[in-house]
């Protein structure tokens, strides 16, 4: 079954089909939901609400190549979405409440450092170039993809993408050296 | 680092991928999507039934694979003719990631009660429908594709093109409020005619207590009469709630520093829920007995053969949530009413703008008195910390505070358990950080463009103002130059700062090179920094320098090369080759190694150095062999099996130009083990692999130092081993190994092997070997000797015993011309053993106190233990007799040629509480003994 006839499977209903597609997307929407939220437990919510929300949408999917794109859009305006809720809820966490709500000492180590890294230090690049990197490291999106996605020219977002590189290279400095 | 091993060390820094439990997760809940998606294109429509009698309750049809949701469901049946209707209550922590719950409705009375998320209940084809009660907001919407906060456009599109039947309302309920956190509406609000298409409302609303009563089509009564289950029960329920009312809960919130009531807290009554918790149902009875279910996934709830179905409800993650029971706003008195039902483990939350978050204990204990005063609240303070972030030349923060950012770690005191958290300043460097409680808190500062700051403050009660110096980064920069003046392009520059963190110290490392003019320029953090200049053929330098803003130059002396020769050689002086020699510089900067490597006569050069300081080390690492086409020898891989380890030799410090000649190298000789290797079967085994370990110290891992093959023989040889501790292990299915300590250049032979083995040996006394004595050998098997052999030195006195398997032995050698006797125990760990003995040359005099003996007694040694192996039980008594020996005074007695171990003495077959051990085989030692 190629990947247009799984996803006229998935419209149609066909679980198995829907399995085989999540298979092929999981890993990529996973890593890129990780690296928005910078903690997996914000990320495994994130990730469930985009697959759940690509089969209410199916319909609407154009082709079996824009599976991917979706789901990664879908997570990022779902991660937009929710940082806007808190926002408005106008509810900044108190350390104890940051305290309660985490997780206890023992599951703390569970929290992946070097994630947390790179979220920071792509959170420090421009936006664009930042999602650039998300998109094509972790959303494994090839730069025409991406180039949709953003609706720039291809060469632009190599632009982006190398000049991230190098900024990464330097806010990473040391942690990137001591490999 | 290129750019590819950048991607690739950015990618191993994120999650592989969803968790296993996510996985069966999203394919459960996609699954279910699916299949309703199925079952409305099918065009099925479900016929009206009748909620009636008892309903045997049964959750969790657990329709989905994979481990993570197998999970085990409770199946109740309860009796709800005394009750007349449920209260259905669908909660899910994370109900905003799912799609709302869904309730298929037929005829009847459901109760819904503490709906999380918004619960979308479903209209059956031709049944009127009404709700009696309820509080929150009611959407009616049409298609059930919508999620719930689509259905929100939809209601708008309803509301202009007034298609929607007249008698339908969308209706927003909010009735005053009673003060417990939930309100009831008495009467009637809403009707809506099911039609011939199902239609959907959504009730949204924490603490929603909705009552929906579905009625029979064929009623055309404008007004739905309610299905009444249980007339008798339906008429006491229509009191509101008498017995609940009565006995609220009263509370007062306080400033616990001034005791002012505190108007418009917020009083939440908090429920743990347990962590095997996947989601909740929960069904209540009028009386409020509250049952709850368990995980609800695709849930159907059967009653009396009538189904309701429950769909979208997800597990909740594993791991201790928490629930809203109740909650109520304070007045201006700081009262507040809560409903009475705690439970062991509930608690209040109180919130107030200005104060930390309170927890109080709520369970029963707390609400046992129903006319008891008010419970108390006090709330403290926030802590209020406000942080200026002040560059110290006065300027205004750089870069508007867009890349800056601040971490707060607090430690807990529970072991080293820090949280942590960051966030970003204001563009002119303000931030506010709000603490819950009063905590020691290490605030740290990344800015651009400026140096890293740290701070330490404690936050108090109230607000804390701090302000946070920054120091701009300073540059480093200058103009390098020959000695003649001229700029020299292409120095290599390192920048280093030691940076002091939270947690200690770490080198910053910022390099740059200069330019065609000789210029270069570099950014620091520190205010003292190491800089070093390296370039090509010129003398290096390194200096400590206080940047200050001006210009730091350097002249560069040129350097002429520098060379080192000399002569590899073993500890015998015997020349090495195939030595590879480093000459690593010392100091800061570009780490840069020079290399040479021994001829077959140990002649080695290393040349083209720059002057400085060196440190040198060398490795076996080649082979020489004979290129047999060019008659040459060359280099060749050293083999597998010998170990090369390199070790750091001596440090050097060359001049400008120094030639240094005839350095002696001389290269530890390693030692050797030898080892053969048989099988389980007694067979030699060939190509077995062999290694040999370093073995970890305090954890990490062993460190493998080579490996070998056995040969067809299933021998194996390491040359050039270091001294130490090391491991011999085989790669069998036993996985067995060896220890062993190595010093310098020693030969060690290591077997591996459950063959058949054989012993061979010799007893010296005084350089003579002994032909007269008996020996008897025995394995010693769990406490008892096995494998016994007897027999005699031959008259080369050597002993032989053959055929013995591998394991723990005693040697037993008795020479019947002295009346003495030796135990020997040795490990047969190898296919031929072969043992050298020593008769014993010590003397034991015993001493016997008070009266003499009689003439004639004899005193015996009897062997008990031999270091930590304990002999009684094991070795025949006849065989523990060591030594024995009459006096002719019947009181000093002398036994010589007593071996090593611990002995009892007996005096004329008494036994005598008296021991004694014998540790060195040639003293002398005395021993009093009491007259038995």
């Amino acid at each position: 079954m190629d990947e247009s006839e799984e996803l006229r499977a998935v419209r149609r209903g066909d679980a198995s089909a829907f399995e085989a597609l999540y298979t092929r997307h999981r890993i990529a929407v996973y890593r890129y939901a990780c690296t928005l939220t910078r903690q997996r437990s914000d990320a495994d919510d994130l990730f469930q609400d985009a697959f759940l929300g690509f089969l209410r949408n199916v319909q609407e999917i154009r082709s079996a190549d824009r599976v991917l794109p979706y789901l990664l859009r879908s997570i990022r305006n779902r991660h937009i979405d929710s940082r806007r809720r808190a926002a408005n809820k106008n509810e900044s966490l108190t350390a104890a409440e940051v305290r309660a709500a985490g997780s206890a000492p023992w599951q703390h180590s569970e929290e992946v450092e070097g994630l947390k890294q790179i979220a920071l230090a792509l959170q420090q690049l421009p936006e664009e170039q930042a999602e650039t990197v998300r998109l094509r490291i972790y959303g494994e999106l090839s730069y025409d993809d991406i180039a949709i996605e953003h609706a720039v020219p291809a060469a632009t977002v190599r632009t982006r993408f190398r000049l991230a590189l190098d900024k990464l290279r330097h806010l990473l400095g040391r942690s990137v050296r001591d490999v | 680092m290129s750019d590819r091993e950048l991607e690739q060390w950015l990618r191993d820094q994120v999650p592989d991928g969803p968790s296993a439990a996510l996985d069966a997760r999203v394919i459960a809940a996609g699954r279910r999507a699916l299949a309703g998606r199925r079952q409305r294109r099918a065009g099925a429509a479900a016929a009206a039934l009748i909620l009636v009698g008892l309903a045997a309750l049964s959750l969790g049809r657990d329709r989905i694979a994979g481990d993570a949701l197998r999970t085990a469901h409770a199946a109740q049946r309860i009796d709800v003719a005394e009750h007349g209707y449920f209260e259905l209550g669908v909660g899910s922590r994370f109900a905003h990631a799912t799609p709302a719950p869904r309730l298929r409705l037929e005829l009847g009375t459901v109760e819904v009660h503490a709906v999380h998320a918004p619960l979308v209940v479903e209209l059956p084809g031709d049944a009127r429908f009404h709700i009696e009660r309820g509080v929150g907001s009611v959407r009616i919407f049409e298609q059930e594709e919508r999620d719930v906060s689509q259905a929100n456009q939809q209601e708008q599109t309803l509301r202009q093109n007034r298609s929607w039947p007249r008698k339908s309302l969308v209706v927003v309920l909010s009735l005053a409020a009673l003060g417990i956190g939930w309100v009831e509406l008495q009467h009637e609000v809403l009707q809506v005619d099911g039609g011939s298409e199902h239609k959907f409302i959504a009730i949204e609303g924490l603490g929603a207590k909705t009552r929906l009563v579905a009625s029979t089509a064929t009623n055309s009564s404008p007004v739905a009469q309610p299905l009444r289950v249980n007339p008798d029960t339906e008429a006491a329920d229509a009191s509101p709630r008498p017995e609940n009312d009565s006995a609220l809960v009263r509370g007062r919130v306080i400033d616990g520093v001034t005791n002012a009531a505190i108007e418009g807290a917020k009083v939440a009554w908090v429920r743990h829920w347990d962590e095997s918790r996947v989601g909740m149902l929960t069904l209540r009875s009028a009386s409020r007995r509250m049952i709850r279910g368990v995980a609800a996934k695709d849930l159907t709830v059967e009653l009396d053969g009538s189904r309701v179905d429950l769909t979208g409800i997800v597990p909740a993650r594993e791991g201790p949530r928490t629930e809203i029971v109740a909650e109520s706003e304070c007045d201006a008195d700081g009262m507040f009413t809560l409903p009475p039902q705690a439970q062991p483990g509930d608690f209040l939350r109180a919130r107030a703008s200005g104060y930390a978050l309170g927890r109080f204990p709520f369970g029963p204990e707390q609400v046992a008195a129903a006319d008891s005063p008010p419970i108390e609240l006090q709330l403290t303070p926030e802590c209020v910390v406000r942080v200026d972030l002040a560059p110290i030349d006065g300027a205004p923060l750089k870069g508007g505070g867009t890349f800056t950012f601040a971490e707060f770690t607090t430690p807990l005191g529970v072991a080293d358990w820090t949280v942590s958290w960051d966030m970003r300043p204001e563009p002119n460097g303000a931030f506010e950080l709000v603490i819950g409680e009063p905590a020691e808190l290490a605030l740290k500062i990344w800015a651009q463009g400026y140096a890293d700051a740290t701070a330490s403050v404690r936050a108090r009660p109230g607000e804390t103002r701090l302000t946070i110096p920054l120091e701009q980064h300073a540059h480093v920069y200058g103009h390098v130059t020959n000695a003649a003046g001229d700029p020299v392009p292409r120095v290599a520059i390192h920048v280093i700062s030691t940076k002091r963190g939270l947690f200690g110290s770490s080198e910053n490392h910022v390099s740059s090179t200069t330019n065609a003019e000789g210029f270069y320029l570099a950014n620091t953090y520190a205010p003292e920094v190491t800089i070093a200049l390296q370039a090509d053929g010129f003398v290096p330098i390194s200096q400590v320098v206080k940047p200050d803003g001006n210009a730091l130059d350097f002249v560069l002396e040129s350097a002429d090369a520098c060379s080192l020769s000399g002569r590899v050689v073993d500890e015998f002086a015997e020349p090495l080759a195939g030595v590879d020699l480093r000459m690593i510089n010392d100091g800061p900067g570009l780490i840069r190694a020079y290399r040479g490597v021994s001829d077959e006569s140990g002649e080695f050069d290393v040349s083209d150095m720059p002057p400085g300081a060196y440190t040198l080390s060398a490795e076996i690492r080649f082979a020489m062999e004979l290129d047999p086409t060019s008659g040459e020898s060359r280099r060749a891989p050293l083999p597998e099996h010998v170990v090369h380890v390199p070790v750091r030799m001596q440090q050097i410090r060359l001049e400008n130009g120094e030639q240094r000649v005839g350095v002696e190298v001389r290269l530890p000789a390693g030692g050797r083990i030898t080892g053969r290797y048989r099988g389980a079967d007694g067979a030699l085994g060939a190509y077995e692999w062999i290694a040999l370990y370093r073995p970890a110290v305090l954890g990490g891992s062993h460190e493998l130092l080579a490996s070998t093959r056995t040969s067809a023989d299933g021998g194996f040889e390491f040359l050039s081993v270091p001294s130490g501790t090391l491991a011999v292990a085989t790669s069998d299915a036993e996985g067995k190994y060896r220890l062993l300590t190595m010093h310098g250049a020693e030969t060690h032979v290591v077997e591996f092997g459950s063959a058949p083995a054989s012993v061979t040996g010799v007893v010296r006394r005084e350089g003579q070997a002994i032909t007269t004595a008996a020996f008897a050998l025995g394995r010693v098997v769990e406490g008892e000797l096995a494998d016994t052999r007897l027999g005699s030195l031959d008259a080369d006195g050597r002993f032989k015993a053959s055929d013995l398997p591998w394991g723990l032995y005693l040697l037993h050698i008795s020479d019947p011309t002295t009346g003495t006797a030796m135990l020997r125990r040795f490990d047969l760990d190898r296919a031929q053993f072969d043992l050298e003995l020593a008769w014993p040359r010590s003397v034991v005099t015993i001493k016997v106190q008070g009266a003499p003996v009689a003439a004639g007694t004899r005193v015996r040694l009897t062997l008990v233990a031999i270091d930590e192996l304990r002999l009684e039980g094991v070795v025949p008594p006849g065989h523990l007799a060591i030594a024995s020996a009459t006096s002719a005074d019947g009181r000093t007695f002398t036994l010589g040629g007593v071996a090593r171990g611990r002995y009892r003495v007996q005096i004329d077959g008494a036994s005598s509480n008296v021991e004694l051990t014998v540790d060195d085989e040639n003293a002398e030692m005395v021993v009093e003994v009491p007259n038995p």
